[in-house]
């Protein structure tokens, strides 16, 4: 089986959280779980000022070639035009991120909506964190009509059954592992959709590593749906 | 290393046929090394606690290693204390835990008063559900309340859990459980401020599983002695089972 990758990682500061996460300290964390790749961004880009983070997260992975760039842009300080998602391409990130509750913008926005056409145009797979029930579905109705790769991030045990609903009806969606630390949910999750639109995330450095593989490794899944759900399909999903 | 695990469920899952019975609940304690676990009823806390408890005690006399915590709602006193004169006199019912209609609810030291009078006479445990910083204080004020009882956080504070740290320390009769917010920092903080022997460890399975609850405490940067004592003798020692 292929070392595992980490589709949902964030370093540098957060005070939210108890700890910072500096991106050697991430290293350390791959190295101990055994994780070998991680999809990566610096906080700056989520808590300030996207393009100074985005700047940070591309310095910081051609640094460690182990970890994946992720973009990110605040649609709040979006004003229009194709410009911000020719510069991902560009610049060689591989998956861009949006985080509606963390910066207090709805679902139902404009601005997002255009960066997510404009995003669809460029092939580049999008990952949005979900906060509550209700989410996953404005997010499938949102880009009806588009053909996008959707990852609904730290989906929980309240937005399985939403989750299961929305990935059925929406091949281009897919669901990120972070959130799933009940008993039973990845299981009911993978039996659901199917192994191959599941992946591995953390959320570290919020989250322990260890107890999302944990969640994982121990949700009685098989070992061919164990390699695709830790690795194989985000690296399918990413052309990596 | 052996685990006690202070707090499990029996029912409550949305996920089908996951903790629904004893035999589910304990399905995977031996990958594990789950020993012992403290079961909590769903029932009991949602729809009647005379019954909901009868149910846990049927769960612990079916399997060895599941002990009874007893569930008290303080919105009903009556049937809470049939079910703790019924009960709690079991050595197979190590403590009780004071419930409202949400776990998110601070339960105060007058709402609980009538159920921790009538309990004292057990010298067993209180579990008090502290999922944030207000539930905290109002756990803090039963412990002030009762010194002679050991008050078990639950849950630790959620996210709030610096206060929950913050009130083990003004009470000595505090005990942190560990459920409550996955973060990989409150363990250390709590050995730090506390001493390894005044937290036990608890998953809140199935709402977190046994799995990713003790990946955490496998990913705290403590010692192994100290981790050992988490996991294991400080449940032993809280519930007097040397």
């Amino acid at each position: 089986m292929a070392e595992p990758l980490d589709i949902n990682t964030l370093f540098g500061p957060l005070p939210a959280s108890s700890t910072d996460l500096p991106v050697d300290e991430l290293g350390v964390l791959m190295q101990k779980h055994g994780v070998g790749a991680c999809c990566t961004m610096s906080t700056v880009g989520m808590l300030l000022d996207h393009t100074s983070g985005n700047a940070a997260t591309l310095a910081a992975c051609r640094e460690t070639p182990s970890l994946i760039p992720v973009g990110t842009v605040n649609p709040l300080c979006y004003f229009g035009g194709e410009g911000p998602a020719q510069q991902f391409v560009d610049d060689g990130f591989r998956l861009i991120r949006f985080f509606p509750a963390q910066q207090g913008w709805p679902l139902r926005f404009a601005p997002f909506r255009t960066l997510l056409r404009t995003l669809t145009d460029r092939h580049l797979p999008v990952m949005v964190n979900v906060s509550c029930p209700g989410d996953a579905t404005e997010l499938a109705d949102l880009t009806q009509g588009l053909s996008c790769r959707m990852i609904l991030a730290g989906v929980d045990d309240r937005q399985v059954a939403e989750a299961i609903a929305v990935l059925r009806a929406h091949a281009g969606f897919y669901a990120e592992t972070s959130g799933l630390a009940a008993a039973g949910a990845v299981k009911l999750l993978v039996a659901g959709v199917g192994p191959e639109r599941v992946l591995f995330g953390s959320a570290a450095p919020a989250q322990p590593m260890g107890s999302a593989l944990a969640a994982v490794r121990r949700s009685g899944v098989s070992e061919a749906d164990h390699a695709a759900i830790l690795g194989d399909n985000a690296r399918a999903l990413l052309g990596i | 290393m052996a685990v006690f695990d202070c707090q499990c469920w029996l029912g409550g899952s949305i996920v089908p046929g996951v903790s629904q019975t004893a035999a589910s609940v304990t399905a995977d304690f031996a990958d594990h090394a789950v020993e012992r676990a403290l079961l909590m009823s769903a029932h009991a806390r949602v729809v009647d606690p005379l019954a909901g408890n009868r149910f846990v005690r049927a769960a612990v006399e079916q399997i060895g290693a599941l002990d009874g915590c007893l569930l008290a709602h303080v919105n009903r006193i009556e049937s809470s204390i049939a079910a703790m004169r019924e009960l709690m006199p079991l050595r197979s019912f190590l403590g009780m835990a004071v419930v409202g209609t949400d776990l998110q609810e601070p339960i105060s030291l007058p709402m609980a008063d009538e159920i921790l009078n009538a309990y004292r006479r057990y010298t067993k445990p209180v579990l008090v559900f502290a999922l944030n910083g207000a539930s905290v204080q109002a756990a803090h004020q039963i412990a002030r309340g009762y010194p002679m009882l050991k008050v078990v956080l639950l849950g630790m504070g959620g996210h709030d859990w610096r206060q929950a740290i913050h009130a083990a320390h003004s009470a000595t009769n505090i005990v942190l459980e560990t459920s409550g917010a996955l973060d990989r920092a409150k363990i250390p903080a709590a050995v730090e401020a506390l001493g390894a022997h005044r937290v036990v460890f608890g998953s809140g399975s199935p709402g977190t599983s046994v799995a990713a609850a003790l990946g955490m405490v496998r990913d705290a940067g403590i010692s192994d002695d100290a981790r050992r004592r988490i996991l294991w003798d400080n449940a032993v020692r809280l519930f007097d089972l040397e």
